[in-house]
């Protein structure tokens, strides 16, 4: 069973590492593209909302402040978004942390709800500040020529490149913390908080962690994104939907588990585009009333997310149950 | 022996009811003591003052010298002060192991060290045959023996044990009360609410009672069941001529 695994993982290794060696489509790339990035942003968010099963509504905020903290300092300053991509993260860290102190005061849907509500006013506040945001327009990156330095590229390939790395960073990092100290404690929350607390986990400085490593994730995540789109808006970036959209990709695919996001990333997106496709005159409400949908269909029939139903064939899972 | 906790005037109310109206005794080095007392008098608030899920409206608690009033339950537990709910708590969708490593991880660096601390807690409890079972493929009886397990992973110098026989059938009562013996032998002081009298006169040292609030009674287990006032705290008044 093991060497399936491995098997599995080189194909999918080869698969990944290849595709765009092969196919040109840009159409395509930018769909697997895609699917990196929201499984990248969806093991982030699985870190506070799966795991320490605080649901976040409100990830479009970091998503937002990773995307326009980079653009607007190469825009106004020239400084390579290698450089603000480290501040967008900075400032995402912070703003998780004045997000979580008093958000995390709240339980089960008090919280959800107050972190729909700092969404809201991070996309109000970026409508308006025209002067500095752009406001509904946006803001346009335009192209002068291929340039790492500021992330500028002719070619879809390298930004599928970028998103693979981050979602295989985060993975590998996600992976290592779910079986350590902050991993358990962060279980420990998501079944019974007081029992945590009575057996000594400081509950409120380990669900800011998890919130921050969460809202770094999603601000990488906002930088590839608005680079490879080369223009972001706060509908675009800010919105409600987007917030939705990462945290069902966790809950299709499995929440609180390792795979899940990857799986659901690919389920959501690929039906996303195939929506676009035979649905696009209804246009994005067709993808939305997708959306609701499959959560239903999931939630009803496979609670445990879509990765469950590869469970009976996982050894360790059923030697563990069976003692 | 001298003194570990020491409890002075403390006060808790929800709005208009005082659930603790200036309670006060000592805890003392190694002892077991008994906290009995007829429903709603005040036993789990105790509990759930001292553990710092409720702050006290008025009051001192002092852990030797250490004073812990109000405390998080967190920041307790680090003073050496664990407890078990009235109802047990174990984490349902997780394993024993697991449930038991959270807690030894309080001590414990690395979740590799946190693992063997928690396998010789599971030892003591009896538990070893269950390490990778789910706690909620438990039954209530394993399931109060997880909670016990739990807090001696802590390291603690008390635990206060909320009703820990609840649910259980005579024999696994017994078996439970053996356990407690257990962790006092390892120098940890328990203080033991409970119903069943037998239980707490067979384990306790010293008993202290408490009726709507207020500490009516204070003494070894024998001088304190006869007791008028414990009698009629619990019984009514009539009863206390019929038990002359």
């Amino acid at each position: 069973m093991k060497n399936v695994k491995m098997i599995a993982l080189i194909c999918g290794a080869i698969f990944a590492l290849g595709f765009p060696l092969v196919v040109h489509t840009s159409y395509y790339i930018h769909i697997l593209f895609m699917v990196y990035l929201f499984a990248a942003l969806g093991v982030g968010w699985n870190l506070i909302g799966g795991y320490g099963a605080q649901l976040s509504l409100g990830h479009s905020i970091f998503f937002a402040i990773g995307a326009y903290v980079p653009v607007l300092l190469m825009l106004n300053f020239h400084i390579s978004p290698l450089i603000g991509g480290i501040a967008g993260i900075g400032l995402a860290l912070l703003a998780a942390a004045l997000i979580g102190l008093p958000c995390f005061r709240l339980r089960g849907p008090y919280f959800a709800l107050a972190t729909i509500a700092a969404g809201e006013i991070t996309r109000t506040l970026l409508l308006h500040f025209q002067g500095v945001t752009g406001g509904a327009n946006g803001l346009p990156i335009p192209f002068h020529g291929d340039d790492a330095l500021n992330l500028q590229f002719s070619t879809k390939a390298p930004y599928y490149y970028l998103a693979l790395t981050l979602l295989v960073v985060v993975f590998l990092l996600v992976r290592y913390l779910e079986k350590e100290k902050v991993g358990l404690y962060l279980a420990a929350i998501r079944e019974d908080q007081d029992a945590a607390e009575s057996l000594g986990v400081k509950t409120m400085h380990i669900k800011l962690l998890a919130f921050m490593l969460s809202a770094a994730i999603a601000a990488a995540g906002g930088q590839i994104y608005a680079f490879t789109v080369a223009y972001i808006d706060p509908d675009g970036v800010a919105s409600i939907n987007l917030s939705i959209e990462i945290a069902t990709v966790v809950i299709v695919g499995g929440i609180g588990r390792l795979w899940g996001p990857v799986l659901g990333a690919a389920v959501v997106i690929l039906l996303t585009e195939l929506t676009n496709i035979y649905l696009g005159a209804m246009r994005s409400g067709a993808s939305l009333g997708m959306y609701g949908l499959l959560l239903i269909i999931v939630i009803l029939l496979r609670p445990d997310g879509l990765i469950s139903l590869f469970d009976r064939f996982d050894p360790e899972l059923n030697k563990k149950g069976s003692k | 022996m001298g003194t570990l906790l020491k409890v002075s005037n403390l006060k808790k109310s929800f709005g208009g009811v005082h659930a603790l109206k200036d309670v006060s005794f000592d805890l003392r080095d190694g002892e077991i003591l008994g906290l009995i007392g007829p429903n709603g008098s005040g036993k789990s608030t105790f509990v759930n003052t001292i553990a710092g899920l409720h702050q006290p409206d008025g009051g001192e608690v002092m852990l030797g010298e250490v004073n812990v009033t109000g405390l998080e339950p967190a920041i307790m537990a680090r003073h050496g002060v664990a407890r078990t709910f009235q109802s047990s708590r174990p984490f349902l969708n997780l394993t024993v192991l697991e449930n038991v490593v959270i807690a030894a991880l309080l001590h414990e660096k690395t979740t590799a060290a946190a693992e063997t601390l928690a396998i010789e807690c599971i030892e003591v409890a009896g538990l070893k045959d269950l390490l990778y079972a789910k706690a909620s493929s438990l039954p209530i009886e394993k399931r109060r023996r997880l909670d016990l397990c739990r807090t001696l992973a802590l390291k603690p110098k008390i635990i206060m044990l909320d009703e820990c026989l609840a649910g259980l059938n005579p024999r696994e009562m017994e078996e439970g009360l053996d356990l407690v013996r257990v962790l006092n032998k390892r120098g940890i002081a328990i203080i033991f609410i409970e119903h069943v009298m037998k239980a707490v006169v067979s384990l306790c040292h010293r008993i202290v009672v408490l009726n709507q609030g207020e500490l009516l009674a204070e003494g070894a287990p024998a001088d304190v069941m006869k007791n008028t006032k414990v009698i009629a705290a619990y019984l009514g008044e009539k009863y206390i001529h019929a038990g002359n």
